[in-house]
């Protein structure tokens, strides 16, 4: 959870520095522009000014110039005064001086006059002049205060031509002389520089009474507007506001822009005005343009960056997650650069925190590793996570490598897997070490792997001997074959008529023969049947008994034709019973045949047969003894087992296969019987089956013998009886007796093992105890107090039956008085004890609840 | 069953007819648990006992070997061995050692012969 609330604060703040860094850019970005701005405005403050400026100087340039020739007219005049020529002269000389004037300044340009001796001489002669009262114009009376200097008039409209003037005036040196020219200022032609302007500029020139001398603007507007603007601006000029960089006004038009001007020595001004547009967003401008692309393109990048960045966080949080959880199953994870030699350490197991830091050389890692990889590992260990190793793999493009190996955890050492993981891509330099414990899964992979060895090893076993028993068995059907050949050629031969006999012979041998090679073929598709399971139980009802001497019939001919006695003792109650008959017999025959086989002359064979427990479900006994050659004990140890047949076991008389008693247990088996064998070599073997089959009703068979209370007695099969008796005879007298009738025996030799081994079965194990009476330690009468002073349910209701060869009545109520439920007599007799119990419990199958009822009772 | 063993056994004071019964007609139980008497040693234990005098090992002694041999159906041996138990209980060790010749007697005519059968 905390690592959760982490990375959502993480995200948060990631984005809101993304936010930050958007506004600080787009801020920047203003700035830029606005810097860009004001500089550009400046740089046009500059121009502008520079240019009023260069204007201004043009223009007091010229009325210097003017004044240089009035100075020379000047000149000219008064040599000529000195020279005493005539008024004609001088207005001669005027002319001539008027028109190189004209030629050079251009027409409608300057005017020059002069008054000489009190009279006014023109270039252009004007009807007034004679009577022109010179003496009271400004231009004559500054002349003459002057005193030689040529003096400029402020503008002033001619009276005659009615356009804009100044009159240069220059006393000459005869007194009362002056020269003078009068300048016309609205000439256009020669400003040519002016028009040179781009044509957006604007350029006014005012008086020193702010009359607009001369204004080249874009647009053709009247005098009089004009001379309202020129006011206007004029006004600006003068009251300051223009001054500033970025100060502007709008023009007539409406327009923007900003106003520079020039106030020249005589008053005069100039002033210029660019529209702001021209100066920031002209052609001129394009730096404007491209900061203004570049900045909205950066902003774009950041926005698109910043959206991105919410959209993958999401993203980028989940695999952060999956990289988490994946790394929770690695204990320890180290990044190795193998080109420096270095490590840092991602995650530390505990035991190893005090001995690594988080970075450091690789071989302090390999130390501490010493420590703990298993000695008879390391080695191998430290060669294959070895830097140089390592690097190897980098270079061979491995990317995932690693093993298993013991690694001390405490003390104890679990199965660790160590892997190096490497990607070329991501870290060209660096592998992933990581350590994850596999301890469980590596114990449960060796287990399989042992018993996978096992059952390989059973499997090679089970194959070997199967192949031994075949080139065995291929022998053995060898050698009948052989006879049968031999004798066929042998017989072939015997053609004359006194060879009858032998042929005779050889055919009993050939035929003996056959049988032999029929009988081995027999039980091995036998046994394979068995072996394959497909032998089904084929039950029915038959007769036991019958069965029993007809098989012992077969055999009875030829164990006398060889000398050796067979005896049959039957004993059966039950004779009609329900099982598979056919495969009794199949036992039987092999049994028989194997005594007939295996005891020499004089020896004596029994078959014995017995029924216990008279009940449905019976158990039958058959016994097939002999007094024969017998078997070694080496050899009964395999005499159940396919394949495993001893050599010395085959003499030649008697072949067979070997494969008799395997099949005779397999069926044993099958039909939820046993088979015993005891065998002394030379002495001869005895073989006890005792297989469960199902009587049939006795009702049909004439020696109905059962009595109706044995039939309802009580059913010993699957009982539990502590038996409590210290005469070792007795107690297997008693146990042997009661386990024939299927009960289970739980012996005591004395009082108090009674009551430890009835402590140690759960409740309701126990289904009676027979308890001795005097036996050592402690006596039958105090072990039934402890017993039922036991702690558990069934301590009080288990019957308990006092077994006591006293009949004294004094030792019948200590019994009763233990709080035991009966008593019997010895010597035991079952069918005594059976009805004592039948009567405690009052039925054949017992509900455990009853019982007891009674004792307690006599125990109070 | 052999009718020349059952007699030999019959007259050494067994019931054979008892026993098989008892043995539920396996012969060959009856006779394994008839060869292990041998091997019991309450009859010596209570030879001891007399002895030495010592009534109440005589009785557990007398006892036992009145059980086995019941077990057994060694009717002669059993009933000589009920007397000497019953006399041994009541503490009366002249009565019972009165009867011990005709106990040992009964003892080794059951021993002979089964030494004889074995």
């Amino acid at each position: 959870m905390l690592k959760r609330v982490g990375h959502g604060y993480r995200g948060k703040s990631r984005a809101a520095v993304s936010v930050l860094l958007l506004v600080v850019v787009a801020i920047m970005m203003a700035i830029a522009i606005l810097l860009v701005r004001i500089k550009l405005l400046q740089n046009t403050q500059s121009l502008g000014n520079a240019l009023a400026r260069s204007y201004a100087l043009e223009e007091e340039l010229f009325l210097d110039s003017m004044e240089k020739n009035v100075m020379l007219a000047s000149q000219y005049i008064d040599e000529l005064q000195n020279e005493e020529t005539d008024l004609e002269e001088v207005q001669h000389w005027m002319k001539v001086f008027f028109s190189k004037l004209i030629n050079i300044l251009g027409e409608g340009t300057v005017d020059p006059y002069a008054v000489v001796n009190g009279q006014i001489i023109a270039a252009n002669p004007w009807e007034g002049d004679a009577d022109y009262p010179y003496e009271d114009t400004a231009w004559y009376r500054q002349a003459i205060e002057a005193g030689g200097e040529p003096v400029c008039s402020d503008v002033y409209t001619d009276a005659i031509s009615g356009k804009r003037v100044v009159t240069i005036s220059q006393a000459l040196t005869q007194e009362g002389n002056v020269f003078a020219m009068d300048v016309f200022v609205q000439r256009a032609n020669s400003r040519g520089s002016i028009l040179e302007l781009p044509k957006e500029y604007s350029y006014y020139l005012c008086d020193q009474d702010g009359q607009l001398i001369y204004a080249a603007v874009e647009r053709d507007l009247d005098q009089e507007t004009l001379q309202t603007h020129a006011d206007y601006l004029i006004d600006r000029v003068n009251d300051g506001s223009l001054y500033a960089y970025d100060s502007t006004f709008e023009d007539l038009s409406g327009v923007s822009r900003g106003a520079y001007y020039y106030r020249m020595n005589n008053g005069w001004i100039v002033i210029i005005t660019i529209p702001v547009q021209s100066m920031l967003m002209g052609d001129p401008n394009m730096p404007i343009y491209f900061l203004a692309v570049v900045a909205v393109v950066l902003f774009l990048m950041v926005a698109y960056m910043v959206v991105r960045d919410a959209f993958q966080n999401r993203k980028i949080k989940r695999a952060d997650d999956t990289a988490h959880m994946l790394g929770d199953s690695f204990y320890a994870i180290y990044r190795v650069n193998f080109q420096t030699g270095t490590y840092e350490a991602i995650k530390v197991y505990d035991d190893t925190k005090d001995k690594l830091s988080t970075h450091g050389d690789y071989s302090e890692v390999m130390q501490t590793m010493r420590q703990l990889v298993k000695s008879n590992t390391y080695h191998t260990f430290e060669v294959c996570f070895s830097l140089e190793n390592i690097r190897q793999r980098a270079e061979e493009g491995i990317r995932d490598y690693g093993g298993d190996y013991q690694r001390l955890f405490g003390e104890t050492y679990r199965w660790v897997n160590i892997r190096t993981l490497y990607d070329p891509k991501r870290a060209p330099d660096e592998v992933i070490l990581c350590f994850r414990d596999v301890d469980e899964e590596k114990r449960q992979e060796l287990q399989h792997t042992i018993i996978l060895q096992e059952a390989l090893e059973a499997a090679k076993k089970g194959t070997k001997a199967k192949n031994e028993f075949f080139s065995r068995m291929s022998h053995d059907m060898r050698t009948p074959l052989n006879a049968i050949l031999g004798c066929c050629e042998l017989a072939q031969k015997s053609r004359e008529p006194q060879d009858t006999g032998k042929v005779w012979d050889y055919l009993g041998k050939i035929q003996f023969a056959g049988k032999q090679l029929l009988s081995l073929i027999n039980d091995i598709l036998e046994l394979s049947r068995l072996e394959a399971g497909k032998n089904a139980l084929d039950e029915s009802v038959f007769n036991l008994e019958e069965l029993l001497t007809s098989i012992t019939e077969i055999f009875k001919e030829s164990a006398q034709s060889e000398g050796k006695h067979l005896e049959v003792s039957i004993d059966i109650q039950n004779a009609t019973v329900s099982g598979d008959g056919k495969k009794i017999g199949q036992i039987l025959n092999n049994l028989l045949s194997n005594a007939v086989k295996y005891s020499r002359p004089g020896d004596s064979i029994r078959l014995e047969a017995r029924q216990f427990d008279f009940q449905k479900h019976s158990k039958y006994q058959i016994v097939v003894e002999d007094t024969g050659i017998g078997m070694s004990p080496e050899f009964l140890e395999h005499l159940f087992e396919p394949y495993a047949r001893e050599t010395a076991f085959s003499p030649q008389h008697t072949m067979g296969t070997g494969l008799g008693m395997p099949i005779v247990k397999s069926l044993v088996q099958q039909m939820s019987g046993e088979i015993t064998v005891e065998s002394e070599l030379g002495k001869g073997s005895r073989f006890t089956v005792t297989i469960p089959l199902k009587a049939i009703s006795a009702q049909d068979l004439p020696q109905a013998e059962p009595a109706p209370a044995v039939a309802e007695s009580f059913d010993w099969s699957g009982r539990t009886v502590l038996l409590a008796e210290d005469n070792e005879l007795n107690r297997e007298i008693a146990t042997e007796l009661l386990e024939q009738l299927g009960a289970r025996i739980l012996p005591a030799e004395n009082g108090e093992e009674a009551v430890r081994v009835f402590c140690e079965t759960s409740p309701y194990t126990v289904d009676v105890v027979l308890m001795d009476m005097q036996m050592p330690v402690m006596d039958g009468c105090q072990s039934a107090e402890a017993i039922r002073r036991l702690n558990r349910p069934d301590a009080g209701t288990v019957p308990i039956i006092a077994v006591t060869a006293n009949a004294f009545s004094e030792d019948i109520a200590r019994t009763t008085k233990a709080g035991m439920n009966a008593h019997v007599a010895k010597p035991l007799d079952i069918t005594v004890l059976t009805q004592t119990i039948q009567k405690l419990t009052g039925c054949t199958y017992p509900n455990r609840q009853s019982w007891g009822g009674e004792g307690e009772e006599e125990h109070g | 069953m052999d009718a020349t063993k059952k007699a030999k056994l019959e007259e050494a004071g067994i019931n054979v007819e008892e026993a098989l019964g008892r043995f539920m007609n396996n012969e060959g139980l009856m006779m394994k648990f008839l060869l292990r008497f041998p091997q019991d040693k309450n009859y010596p234990q209570l030879q001891e006992a007399m002895a030495a005098g010592d009534a109440e090992a005589g009785y557990r002694a007398a006892h036992t070997l009145k059980g086995v041999v019941g077990n057994l159906s060694m009717t002669r041996l059993f009933a000589v061995s009920s007397v000497v138990s019953d006399a041994l209980r009541g503490g009366d060790l002249a009565q019972a050692e009165a009867k011990m010749p005709e106990l040992e007697q009964a003892y080794r005519q059951v021993m002979e012969i089964l030494k004889e059968i074995g």
